[in-house]
């Protein structure tokens, strides 16, 4: 039994300072906003992490909706034809498995400027799980303790463990991330609830080059497989570090755009990390003085009264149980 | 442990201090079994599978006796002095004695905390015969037990257990083990934890908030016994919405600025300009103020109100009142008890706490 993982957010600035902290360069993560093809391409995207609502009433089935499962490619030893794949065994996990299952097929190619770079951590855990069984690999990971503490890092800073557990609970239940990306130019949709990488397309249809066009239909038809309102999806495109291209071409303006995108990751990272409880006490404090003064007390509290009751009608309505007030 | 338990059940251990006695609120299980012939008294926290029990007695035939606490023996109604179900593991030998609360919920009509049903009597009969070595058919008793206690005398125990498993499996937080016989702990009262939002938890989650909160619910006050009929107080975040603290920043004195500024990890200050070398102090109020404004509005602290709201829900108000040097009345216990304050209540008491705090600081500067 492993140690706990607690979840995070799918968020470029995330998963990006996950996967410097253990130790990769030369790559980011950045949030696509539409299913563009341009705009995957633009990125140099050689991979997608693609969160969605966990349809939990679709039937496991011996052969996906799209595409094929590629069982062989999983316990290959041939490199021209192995796919890191784990199978998922920590639901809090998957979106850091998500990551590694793009980051971990990249071949590092040494005639590139600048090379993916996994780093020590990750390349050790590669070539030990290099030989496993799908079911291992998962077990690997969840028992690496330096990718669940990089992992567990970034989690919501609260010292109530199970309000913790619980908001992540409601939240994150129904949500699942998996992965898209190019491996021997073939393209390989990668989800760890699935008993093996599914292949979209022929072996070999899909180079690097061309990911962005492929896997954008894949994707369309995925989401059009869920009701229109049901389109709660987040799309993360891993792509080589765009300060390092900005630089590379002399486009200033691009530079000062990433830079100020990290410094706002770096300001967003030190508010999740943050424990809030001697912030929210001190500000409860403040305000309940200056409404004390202003005599407007009693009109605070019972307005905010007021919007808890509205949103509970309002949750009522839409059939949530009334105990789920609390939740914001 | 080689052998499975003889009888499982939901029960707390309590805390001996000198004369004094007090139910420590973890969930936990008693359970019986035989091991080389020698009976095994255990009990371990629900959390914890059931070859560690954190108290593990051997017990001789004839030693030790297991008996209700009882306000008034022989009495057509057995009832508990105290506001729960307490019985007393005594041994004959040493004169030792060990109390253990039921936490499996009143089958009372109207809930009385107190009350002995016909089940908790006959659990405590088994227990008891198995310890004076009395060689008791568990498998017809825990069937018996299942069928509503034996007491054939239909006072609604029966509907009361149906009622209150169903649908609540799911958030059952542990089991009595794998092969576990008898006195199956599912069967016992699940709605005890229907309280502060808890449904659906998952089984690793069972922490001390939601120890707390069992134990409000099983023990805890009376108005606590309906909590979905409890009325509705309000939330952090509803109270500390940026329409209520952007104002208050606008009015707040660079005094009250540094202090919020103290709290806040000092990262953000130097992120906001660029430049690593920025200390806060070297920040004007107003570029202070303007950070402050983006926390206000993030949802990083949105969320955490939302679940400093949940932790004062699930009993955390005693604690979270001390960390923050909070006047809070009774300490956040319900009145006149042990118990932390649950649910809106909770809240109420975490914000009248601040409120007065407030008002004696304000005495104490005013001469």
């Amino acid at each position: 039994m492993s140690g706990g993982w607690n979840t995070i957010e799918s968020d470029a600035g995330v998963f990006t300072h996950l996967i410097e902290s253990l130790g990769t360069k030369n790559v980011q993560f950045d949030e696509l906003i539409s299913l563009d093809p341009d705009a995957l391409r633009e990125l140099g995207a050689f991979g997608v992490v693609f969160l969605f609502k966990y349809p939990t009433d679709e039937k496991t089935s011996p052969t996906p909706r799209d595409g094929e499962f590629d069982y062989e490619a999983v316990d290959s030893q041939d490199d021209d034809r192995k796919v890191w794949f784990a199978a998922q065994t920590i639901q809090n996990a998957c979106g850091t498995q998500a990551l590694l299952s793009v980051l971990l097929n990249q071949t590092v190619d040494e005639n590139e400027e600048n090379p993916v770079n996994l780093g020590i951590t990750l390349t050790e855990f590669k070539d030990f799980t290099s030989a496993f069984p799908a079911d291992l690999r998962g077990e690997a990971l969840s028992n690496s303790d330096a990718i669940r503490e990089t992992h567990n890092s970034f989690a919501r800073s609260s010292p109530f463990a199970s309000d913790e557990s619980r908001v992540a609970g409601a939240d994150d239940d129904v949500y699942h991330f998996i992965a898209y990306t190019s491996i021997h130019d073939t393209l390989y949709e990668l989800d760890g609830l699935q008993p093996a990488p599914i292949r979209h397309g022929d072996v070999g249809a899909c180079p690097r080059e061309v990911f962005a066009d492929a896997v954008v239909p894949v994707l369309q038809s995925r989401i059009s497989r869920y009701p229109a309102t049901e389109i709660r999806f987040n799309l993360l495109a891993l792509c080589p570090d765009l300060r390092t291209r900005a630089r590379e071409i002399g486009d200033s303006e691009m530079l000062e755009k990433e830079e100020r995108k990290r410094r706002e990751w770096a300001w967003e990272n030190a508010l999740r990390r943050h424990n809030f409880v001697g912030f929210i006490g001190e500000l409860m404090k403040g305000v309940t003085r200056s409404k004390l003064q202003d005599g407007t007390y009693d009109k605070w509290i019972e307005g905010a009264k007021e919007t808890t009751s509205k949103r509970v009608q309002e949750r009522q309505r839409k059939g949530h149980a009334a105990d789920e007030m609390d939740m914001s | 442990m080689a052998s499975s338990p003889l009888i499982t059940f939901k029960a707390g251990r309590c805390d001996q201090t000198g004369r004094s006695v007090k139910p420590a609120p973890t969930p936990g299980y008693v359970y019986l079994y035989l091991e080389d012939d020698l009976l095994h008294f255990c009990w371990r926290p629900r959390s914890s599978p059931s070859t560690e029990p954190e108290i593990d007695l051997i017990m001789f035939p004839g030693d030790g006796t297991f008996q209700p606490l009882l306000k008034e023996q022989g009495a057509e109604h057995l009832h508990s002095p105290t506001t729960g179900r307490i019985y007393i593991l005594a041994f004959s030998s040493s004169g030792q004695k060990h109390y253990f609360w039921m936490q499996s919920k009143s089958q009372h009509k109207e809930g009385s905390l107190s009350w002995f049903s016909q089940r908790d009597q006959r659990i405590g009969q088994i227990v008891d015969s198995l310890l004076q070595g009395d060689d008791v058919d568990i498998e017809q008793e825990i069937e018996d037990l299942r069928n509503g206690g034996g007491d054939g005398d239909g006072d609604g125990d029966e509907m009361d257990v149906d009622h209150t498993d169903s649908g609540r499996r799911q958030s059952q937080t542990g089991g009595a083990g794998a092969g576990a016989t008898g006195g199956d702990p599912r069967d016992e009262g699940e709605s005890s934890r229907e309280g502060g939002a808890d449904g659906g938890r998952a089984p690793q989650d069972a922490t001390t908030s939601a120890a707390v909160q069992n134990f409000l619910n099983s023990i805890g006050g009376s108005s606590r016994q309906n909590p979905n009929v409890e009325k509705p107080f309000t939330t952090l975040p509803d109270l500390l919405s940026s329409a209520s603290t952007i104002p208050y920043l606008a009015t707040a004195t660079s005094t009250q600025i540094d202090q919020l500024c103290s709290f806040l990890p000092p990262e953000l200050f130097t992120a906001e300009t660029g430049t690593a070398a920025t200390s806060p102090s070297e920040l004007s109020t107003e570029q202070k103020k303007s950070i402050l404004g983006r926390v206000l509005r993030s949802p990083q602290l949105t969320q955490s109100l939302a679940s400093l709201t949940s932790a004062l829900h699930d009993g955390g108000l005693p604690m979270i009142g001390e960390a923050l040097g909070l006047k809070v009345r009774d300490g956040g216990h319900v009145h006149g008890g042990v118990m932390p304050l649950g649910g809106s209540r909770a809240v109420e008491g975490f914000v009248d706490g601040v409120k007065k705090t407030v008002e004696e600081e304000e005495k104490k500067q005013s001469p």
